[in-house]
């Protein structure tokens, strides 16, 4: 410490070495604080990135997205030429129904999901890209909504009932067009007979 | 390096330690080894049975190379490893017999009963007597004058030892000395060495030893270290690629109930699979769908060189998705991927008359054109003498239609004999609230060829199977005492595979696979053996031997707890062979979720449950059955929406109707 102290230990100690002392500016501590600190917020901050950069590399989970793109095609066409308001207007409802669909199969497949990532039939990697669809399932229909209060102030209310009621119909008419193909496929790969009635000939 | 260490410059210690890592290395992979070719010849041994001969005769010379390659391939590696590992033992050992500094050590070691001469199971008197003969030879006093003085001190040095010998073995402290530390002069000085030669440390080649550790430690062990956790990251639990299984859980949760399932489907999403573009990227999945649909239409195709892969991994693939799909509660992806499985284990496609043409030596166009009778299913073909069934199927050489008629009647046929829910350590037919039932179902495997019979002739104790008072036995324990189910016919597959059932569980609630599917690899097909012709047994009353017969059990596991309140639940259950077309069962079974009354005595309960049996038997079957014989219902399978009970047990009652009288005309012609 002093210049004494070291005397008074080497009056005792005669064989010991002076203990060699380095004057160290206050700032030194500083500065190595702050350089571990910000190198370590740069690697956080990178890292994060890269993390979100990897997560939107991501595909989604869902197969297309026909309804969202459709609509934006539409609204675009809508900014240089003349269309009639109600185009856009069923365009959104389209796609506010592909997103009422999306967020019900969600919330119906989760627990399924789940069972599969427990006992590890999937990655990880899927369980992450389930997990980003959930999040932007929710923006989707935030998004849509906004719309339809951009496009006539009053109207989410009644849209977002409006959406629920076209994916109901949506789902039913697929159904119901299906029964047709069922039967010519199924028809041929067991080639069944039938009679004029639709009837199985045994 | 610390100055006091010790080399082992005699190498005296170094090869004990690799010795005992070789041992522990080599001798497990022999033991196991042993083991292979031990069971490897039992299993010839099945081989060498009628059925592995047929397999065998049928299988393309280009299968048979590939299999045994494999066989061989897998047993070559353990084969090498030993081979090198019994070399480098035996060396070691040469090489510590012939060290004279490992024997000077073991020399030096201090062993009293040695130095007496006598042994461990020596009594103290005769002890005595060896050491009172030895000091008497070397006592110092004793020596003869002739000796040289360095005689003399080897002489001497040894009467020290056997005194001390002596002692070690009969004074109480020296004794205690001994046996703790090995001396009877107490603790030796201890000292600790590296067992490794001065010269691999020292000198020259010191660098070489440090960049050796260097080269191991910071990249050997990383580079094992991340390569098995990316391998394991890579593949599921299951051991598919997890992109595959990605890739088939994207198919299931895009799947839109509107979208026809059909073979060809089932085999595009199995031919995206990773492994194939990873073992073979010049071919497009379009290709490998090809390869796939060339097998199960017996065709040849370009890409033949990854046939045997594709088909032998497909397997897997084809196990998995039917498990994602029944996660995903599917039952149509379900059941036609099952289908699907079938129809590449036989090489035989999707046809009302798939059942006949899985059999070998079939000629499909002659069959098509000469048979005025829709005949579709095996049963109904041994209704025909067999050489009208060699004309149909167009095979005129006899050893062939024999051989035909010999795999028809061997392709296991399941004939439900009672399904129910049973709770574990209850004799009772129903569930109480929450507690874990399983399904049991109660088969009889009979072959195409058996005549069919009621179920009323099966005594009904046979049926009933379960000795009231081994209950509480686990019901899974139980089914391994059935035999394993011998091999598939399939010879055109490259992998020998055993036949097994799937067990899928539906709610009828909403027509949905409510558990992943069960396997089922254990049931006696001894009945298959059982002489029961339809062409030859007229009076079926009389004939009918009940003790010929065994009934199988599949126990299935109910994934959930039986439902909180009150009521009949109904489930419908298919039991669907991946090997054969024609195996299938599906039925409903009632689950009556009831609260038991007051405990009664057990005993009396069981015999009251007994007394009961013969009449309950009856209000059973009318729930717990649908399909007697599954000849011509597969259609109804697929259709998948048939949740009505009683709309099945309708056609049943059908089938069974038109099969008798298919019988009876084909027995008056």
């Amino acid at each position: 410490m002093s210049d004494n102290g070291t005397h008074f230990n080497e009056t005792f100690f005669e064989g010991q070495e002076k203990p060699e002392i380095k004057v160290v500016s206050v700032y030194t501590p500083l500065v190595y604080v702050s350089i571990l600190v910000i190198s370590l917020m740069i690697f956080a901050s990178k890292y994060r990135r890269s993390q979100v950069k990897k997560l939107a590399e991501l595909p989604s989970i869902f197969d297309e997205h026909e309804a969202r793109d459709l609509y934006f095609a539409i609204a675009e066409l809508a900014e240089t030429e003349q269309l009639h308001p109600k185009v856009v207007k069923a365009a959104l409802l389209n796609r506010g129904a592909e997103a009422v669909r999306r967020t019900i199969k969600l919330r119906e497949v989760a627990v399924q999901i789940e069972i599969l990532y427990k006992n590890g039939s999937v990655d990880d990697k899927y369980w992450q890209r389930y997990q980003n669809e959930m999040k932007l399932v929710d923006l989707e229909l935030k998004s849509c909504i906004e719309e339809a209060e951009r496009l006539q102030p009053d109207w989410p209310q009644a849209f977002v009932n409006l959406c629920r009621e076209i994916c109901f119909n949506q789902a039913l008419q697929r159904r119901y067009d299906s029964i047709l193909d069922r039967k010519n496929i199924f028809q041929k790969l067991y080639q069944l007979k039938l009679d004029d009635n639709g009837k199985l000939i045994q | 390096m610390p100055q006091n260490y010790d080399y082992d410059e005699a190498s005296t210690t170094w090869p004990f330690f690799v010795l005992t890592v070789l041992f522990v290395a080599v001798t497990p992979v022999t033991l196991i080894e042993l083991y292979r070719l031990i069971v490897g010849d039992s299993s010839d041994k099945s081989s060498s049975s009628e059925w592995s001969q047929l397999h065998e005769k049928y299988t393309s010379e280009e299968v048979r190379k590939y299999r045994l390659a494999n066989k061989k391939k897998r047993s070559k590696k353990g084969i090498y490893f030993i081979t090198v590992g019994w070399v480098l033992i035996s060396m070691l050992i040469y090489h510590i017999r012939s060290n004279d500094a490992i024997y000077q050590i073991a020399a030096a070691a201090f062993d009293p009963y040695e130095l007496l001469g006598v042994t461990l199971s020596s009594t103290d008197k005769e002890i005595k007597s060896a050491y009172r003969k030895l000091s008497v030879k070397f006592h110092p006093d004793k020596l003869s004058k002739d000796l040289n003085e360095i005689e003399r001190t080897a002489m001497e040095e040894q009467f020290v030892m056997i005194n001390k010998a002596y002692k070690a073995l009969t004074d109480e402290i020296t004794k205690e000395n001994y046996r703790k530390y090995g001396h009877p002069d107490g603790p030796q000085s201890t000292s600790h060495g590296i067992a490794l030669p001065k010269f691999l440390v020292e000198g020259g080649t010191s660098p070489f030893v440090v960049f050796a550790y260097f080269i191991l430690l910071a990249f050997v062990l990383p580079m094992v270290v991340s390569k098995w956790w990316s391998t394991s990251q890579e593949y599921t639990k299951h051991g598919i690629h997890s992109e595959t299984a990605s890739h088939f859980v994207d198919k299931m949760f895009n799947f839109k109930p509107s979208y026809v399932v059909v073979p060809d489907l089932i085999i595009k999403w199995i031919s995206e699979a990773k492994e194939f573009q990873l073992k073979f990227p010049e071919l497009s999945s379009v290709d490998i769908a090809n390869i796939i649909h060339s097998h199960v239409n017996r065709e040849k195709t370009e890409n033949e060189y990854a046939r045997n892969y594709v088909l032998t991994k497909s397997s897997l693939l084809f196990h998995q998705l039917i498990e994602i799909a029944s996660t995903f509660r599917n039952t149509e992806v379900a059941l036609m991927a099952l289908d699907t499985y079938k129809t590449v284990v036989q090489a035989t496609p999707l046809s009302p008359h798939s059942q006949i043409f899985q059999l070998p030596n079939v000629d499909k166009e002659h069959f098509l054109d000469s048979t005025t009778d829709d005949i579709c299913a095996l049963g109904k073909l041994f209704t025909y003498p067999d050489d009208k069934i060699g004309k149909m199927l167009g095979i005129k050489d006899e050893t062939a239609l024999n051989e035909t008629l010999k795999v028809a009647s061997r392709i296991p046929k399941l004939k439900l004999v009672k399904g129910s829910f049973k709770v574990r350590g209850s004799s009772l037919n129903t569930a109480e609230p929450g507690s874990t039932p399983h399904i049991q179902v109660k088969v009889l495997v009979r072959s195409p060829r058996h005549k069919l019979f009621p179920n009323s002739l099966i005594p009904a104790e046979k049926i009933a199977g379960d000795d009231p008072l081994l209950l509480e036995q686990d019901p899974f324990e139980k089914l391994l005492e059935q035999p394993l189910l011998p091999e598939t016919f399939a010879p055109l597959l490259p992998t020998k595979r055993r036949t097994c059932w799937y067990a899928l569980v539906v709610s009828q609630k909403d027509g949905k696979i409510i558990q992943t599917p069960s396997l089922a690899q254990r049931l006696s097909l001894e009945n298959l053996d059982v002489n029961f012709d339809k062409r030859v047994i007229k009076d079926l009353d009389k004939e009918f031997n009940a003790e010929d017969w065994t009934i199988g059990t599949f126990s299935i596991p109910f994934a959930q707890p039986a439902p909180k309140e009150e009521g009949t639940y109904f489930f419908r259950v298919v039991i669907k062979s991946p090997d054969y077309f024609g195996s299938d069962l599906d039925f409903t079974v009632p689950l009556t979720v009831k609260n038991t009354p007051i405990e009664t005595d057990p005993k009396k309960e069981i015999l009251e449950e007994l007394d009961s049996d013969d009449s309950g038997n009856e209000g059973e079957e009318n729930t717990g059955y649908s399909s007697e014989d599954f000849d011509e219902s597969d259609g109804d399978d697929l259709e998948e929406d048939s949740d009505f009970t009683d709309i099945d047990t309708d056609t049943e009652d059908e089938h069974e109707a038109t099969e008798e009288t298919t019988e009876k005309s084909s027995k008056t012609d």
